[in-house]
């Protein structure tokens, strides 16, 4: 080759086989040096879709400063807490699939979104929001309390967005669920799993297309950087494929489709804004050197090792103890680590339990 | 001049410190001129939580000690419905007519002022169920679940031993709904040493009464509820804040009232059908204590 | 009485007004909710004597802080004591009378009809069924009417010596000696007059047991011919088969109110008047009285109790 040929002067991260061919599964790391890096004292604030969770759990578990404008209060068992989704994001949102579904939230916090079909009443009278199908485990006792709790919720999301130092946003699907009457979109389908009836009337699928998406994100970083002039926002992928789709295509298909769509939302994010940044979370799951190696029986649930091996890369690059991380990923690697069945960690909260309850209720039997 | 007398009729009370403004009370009902006196016993400290205890079946020892000093109980059997030889002779003395008696329980207000308000102080607001006149404030929301559990497990044990009376022969027991809480928030200061707002305060012990209420009626007991006679706008009328905690006689009289304006509708349980049973025996000319010992091993 | 059936029938006479339609319903609650809801589950067997709940059984004995169940219930028989008739060794005038009623839990027996059709024209029936006489040591209706649909009376003294003479007859005693086992006397005497309706009957004109205690039965004494339209008494037998007493001016329906289930049924045309008895045991000694006390069933206590004053009729 000719010295002339520019691929000559990249770095060994640029080519596939010194930089995965020749990695092991556990030395894998598809980043290069962060230009971006948090300290214990950032205020760290996330949200996203089930595999979210697990960042926010990291953050925490590890004595990061998780920014929590929702706290439960002191007096709560920790049975009460996971029941009342106290401190599993930063705010009791729930989790946030999409980037409308972003968008909206950012937007209804400042005042400027109104769904005209947010809560919903079950036949014992329980009220339920729609937005947030899972965040009281009964229900609300009347809609008075729910109003009041999505009020005072909503408080909480806009001290946050003007607050909080980094937003870390999992992207999770481009299939959702939306109102006819105004395009709220609902993170389940309602009567697909804890709240709601469904109507074909009121409700319809929508798949966001690449130009959607994008202009959804962008739309959304564009109004928290307006409030907050310093938040840095670290956007990543779900590795988590999809439950079920309601295109009329193979879910397989269909997953690459909406994965590929996030995953493209977010680079041109990365490419868009000095402040947004990408964790490569979904390429350490599903990388074709890990080889199903982070994925269980069923093809999509992430193991325990795959959780841990992402965290670990998440936290070399984007703190400052990356010289420590490598010992503990190392070590962390070499050790399988699977959760016993007395485990005491919380459970990650995902609408998909509730999804299939209601699947299987409305079969015929 | 023969002097003239009277016999009461008889309201026994026992409860917290809210059953003191009934001591020695006496008045005459309107229904039918009868003098009403409240017999009442005070149990420092009582708690609808320390009332009965489910697992050993045991109430309140002072409670037990209340009815057998006023001789509703012997050997742990309601004496209204004995049909012991000897209770009937106890009866027979009295020369008074055996009836189911009126009972009043007065408890929750400690169990509401105590651990339950300490969850809210003057950090948290809550949402109750029904609906209030009352403001809700900027303050972070507790789940109504939260509260209500809280709730439950403090009445608990009071429902199980007021189900335990009942079994016991005890139909026509009342329970007083919990006074509305002072308006002075520089006396709850001072008695908890915190502050908690009087809008909090208020919609706790309206959401107390509310279940306690509900759950006396599970059981076919009342609870009594006079809070718009002593409220004005949700808030305790300050004729009715005594000292801060208790209500005067005169908010005292106004339960005692609706008890009796209760009872004179309800006495389809007041007909004793063991003394009936023994009066029947006696009239058919048979032995109607026969066989009131055990029968030897 | 299943209770969703008094709610529904409560619900219904809401249209008629509040107070009637918690009237109707409180008058069913006085008189029937003691089987029905207040009381716990028994056995069928009241005895209470020897092993019993109530303090016959010594060998049960309470924790130091605990309490006994004991029982307070209606009997399902209020003649449990009387032995069984044999009108061969003991011949009466009413013997088939006492038969029948062991056998069925009612009877039927004539009484002067000329009499009766005089007290129907010369009684007062000018009060409402609201409780005037209420009483704490008397079970007793509700003290507010629960309906317009009755009309109630005080026997006048001469009734009340009528009504003296009749059941201190030889024939009366004997018969109560059979069906009760033992003398009675009149707990209680009201005229009670049912005005045509064409809605449902409420409180004593509702299917009901009255939950009676034990030597209580109850009577009936038609002041006027009773036929179907009149409203006439209808029980129901142990087999749950209806029964229609129709009767004459003069006649008079023995019956164990708590043994059977009944009804007067509403008159749809034809006003109905009648006399509306308690009977209990009297003690061998006593001498047979009439008492007469308003809108009350019996006393609470047998053995000690007054006979309840009036109240004034405004007195709320």
């Amino acid at each position: 080759m000719e010295m002339s040929c520019p691929y000559h002067t990249l770095p060994a991260s640029s080519f596939w086989r010194q930089a995965v061919a020749e990695r092991s599964v556990q030395d894998l790391d598809p980043h290069l040096a962060s230009t971006f890096r948090f300290t214990r004292e950032t205020r760290m604030a996330s949200a996203g879709s089930c595999f979210a969770q697990h960042i926010s759990r990291a953050l925490q578990s590890r004595g990061y400063n998780y920014f929590l404008t929702e706290q439960a209060p002191g007096f709560l068992t920790p049975e009460q807490k996971e029941q009342h989704n106290f401190g599993v994001f930063s705010a009791r949102y729930g989790n946030i699939y999409t980037t409308l579904q972003l968008l909206q939230l950012a937007r209804r916090a400042f005042g400027d979104f109104e769904p005209v079909d947010q809560f919903w009443t079950d036949s014992k009278g329980r009220v339920f929001d729609l937005l947030r199908p899972r965040i009281a485990p009964k229900g609300f006792a009347s809609m008075t309390e729910a109003i009041a709790d999505a009020k005072q919720h909503l408080k909480a999301v806009r001290k946050l967005i003007e607050t909080t130092d980094v937003f870390i946003f999992t992207l999770g699907l481009t299939e959702c669920w939306v109102s006819k009457a105004d395009n709220t979109v609902y993170p389940t389908c309602p009567g697909c799993g804890s709240a709601g009836e469904f109507d074909s009337s009121k409700y319809e699928f929508r798949n966001l297309s690449v130009a959607e998406t994008g202009s959804y994100l962008s739309e959304a970083i564009d109004l928290m950087s307006a409030v907050n002039s310093k938040i840095q926002i670290i956007l990543t992928v779900s590795p988590v494929p999809l439950v079920a789709t309601m295109e009329p295509r193979h879910v397989l298909q269909a997953t690459t489709y909406s994965k590929s769509v996030l995953r493209v939302a977010a680079e041109e994010m990365v490419r868009r804004s000095v402040n947004v940044h990408y964790f490569a979370s979904y390429e350490i799951i599903t990388g074709a050197r890990s080889a199903g190696r982070y994925v269980g029986d069923d093809g999509r649930t992430i193991t325990p090792n795959g959780v841990a091996r992402a965290m670990d890369v998440f936290f070399a690059h984007f703190t400052d103890e990356s010289t420590d991380q490598s010992d503990r990923v190392a070590s962390r690697a070499a050790t399988p680590q699977v959760t016993s069945p007395g485990s005491t960690e919380p459970r990650i909260v995902c609408d998909e339990d509730d999804f299939y309850r209601a699947l299987a209720a409305s079969r015929p039997k | 001049m023969q002097p003239e007398f009277e016999t009461v009729l008889p309201v026994y009370i026992v409860g917290d410190s809210h059953s003191l403004p009934y001591r020695n009370m006496v008045f005459r009902e309107k229904w039918t001129g009868a003098w009403v006196m409240a017999r009442s016993k005070y149990i420092p400290s009582l708690t609808a939580h320390d009332f009965f205890n489910s697992a050993t079946g045991d109430f309140h020892p002072e409670l037990i000690g209340f009815l057998e000093y006023e001789g509703l109980v012997r050997a742990g059997r309601a004496t209204h419905l004995s049909t012991n030889e000897v209770d009937f002779a106890i009866a027979k003395a009295a020369g008074q007519p055996v009836r189911p008696p009126l009972i009043l329980i007065a408890v929750g207000e400690i169990d509401v002022r105590g651990p339950i308000m300490r969850l809210l102080k003057d950090t948290y607001d809550f949402v109750p169920p029904f609906a209030t006149t009352l403001p809700l404030l900027e303050k972070p929301l507790v789940p109504w679940d939260v509260i209500e559990d809280a709730i439950d497990t403090r009445l608990g044990p009071l429902i199980a031993g007021l189900q335990q009376l009942v079994a016991a022969g005890f139909t026509r027991v009342y329970v007083q709904g919990v006074v509305p809480p002072t308006r002075n928030e520089e006396r709850i200061r001072e008695l908890q040493s915190y502050d908690c707002p009087v809008t909090v305060r208020t919609k706790l012990v309206q959401a107390f009464n509310r279940k306690l209420g509900a759950k006396c009626r599970s059981i076919n007991l009342t609870m009594l509820d006079r809070w718009s006679a002593l409220t004005e706008d949700d808030l305790l009328r300050p004729e009715y804040d005594f000292d801060g905690v208790h209500v005067p006689p005169k908010g005292a009289h106004l339960y005692l009232e609706a008890l009796i304006d209760d009872a004179i509708n309800s006495r389809g349980l007041v007909a004793n059908h063991s003394r009936y049973e023994l009066y029947y025996r006696i009239a058919c000319g048979l032995n109607a204590f026969q066989a009131t010992e055990p029968n030897p091993a | 009485m299943a209770i969703t059936s008094m709610i529904n029938s409560a619900k219904r006479r809401l249209k008629g007004g509040f107070n009637g339609a918690l009237g109707g319903l409180g008058y069913k609650l006085v008189r029937a909710d003691t089987l029905d809801r207040l009381t716990t589950p028994r056995s069928q067997s009241t005895e209470l004597l020897g092993g019993t709940p109530n303090g016959g059984d010594r060998t049960v004995q309470a924790g130091r802080f605990q309490l006994l169940p004991s029982v307070n219930k209606p009997p399902t028989l209020c003649t449990a004591h009387a032995p069984k008739f044999d009108p061969q060794k003991t011949p009466s005038q009413l013997a088939d009378k006492i038969v029948a009623f062991q056998q069925e839990g009612i009877t039927v027996i004539s009484t002067g009809a000329e009499e009766a059709a005089t007290f129907r024209e010369t009684e007062r029936f000018d009060r409402d069924v609201g409780n005037r006489h209420s009483a704490w040591d008397w079970a007793g209706n509700s003290v507010e009417s629960y309906t317009d649909d009755l009309k109630a009376g005080l026997p006048s003294p001469a009734l009340v010596d009528y009504l003296h003479a009749l059941f201190s007859g030889g024939d009366f005693e004997a018969f109560f000696r059979g069906a009760l086992g033992c003398p009675a006397k009149v707990a209680n005497v009201r005229l009670v007059r049912s005005l045509p309706h064409l809605a449902d009957g409420v409180g004593p004109q509702e299917w009901h047991s009255d939950g009676c205690p034990a030597g209580v039965i109850r009577g009936v004494l038609y002041l006027c011919d009773v036929d179907a339209q009149t409203g006439p008494f209808q029980y129901k037998d142990e087999a749950g088969r209806e029964h229609t007493v129709l009767g004459k001016t003069g006649d008079l329906l023995i019956f164990d109110a708590t043994r059977l289930l009944h009804r007067g049924s509403p008159p749809s045309h034809k006003m109905r008047s009648a006399i509306d008895l308690v009977f209990m045991p009297r003690m061998p000694d006593e001498d047979m009285t009439i008492m007469v006390v308003g809108m009350n069933h019996w006393p609470a206590d047998p053995f000690f109790f007054k006979i309840p004053t009036e109240r004034p009729a405004d007195l709320r």
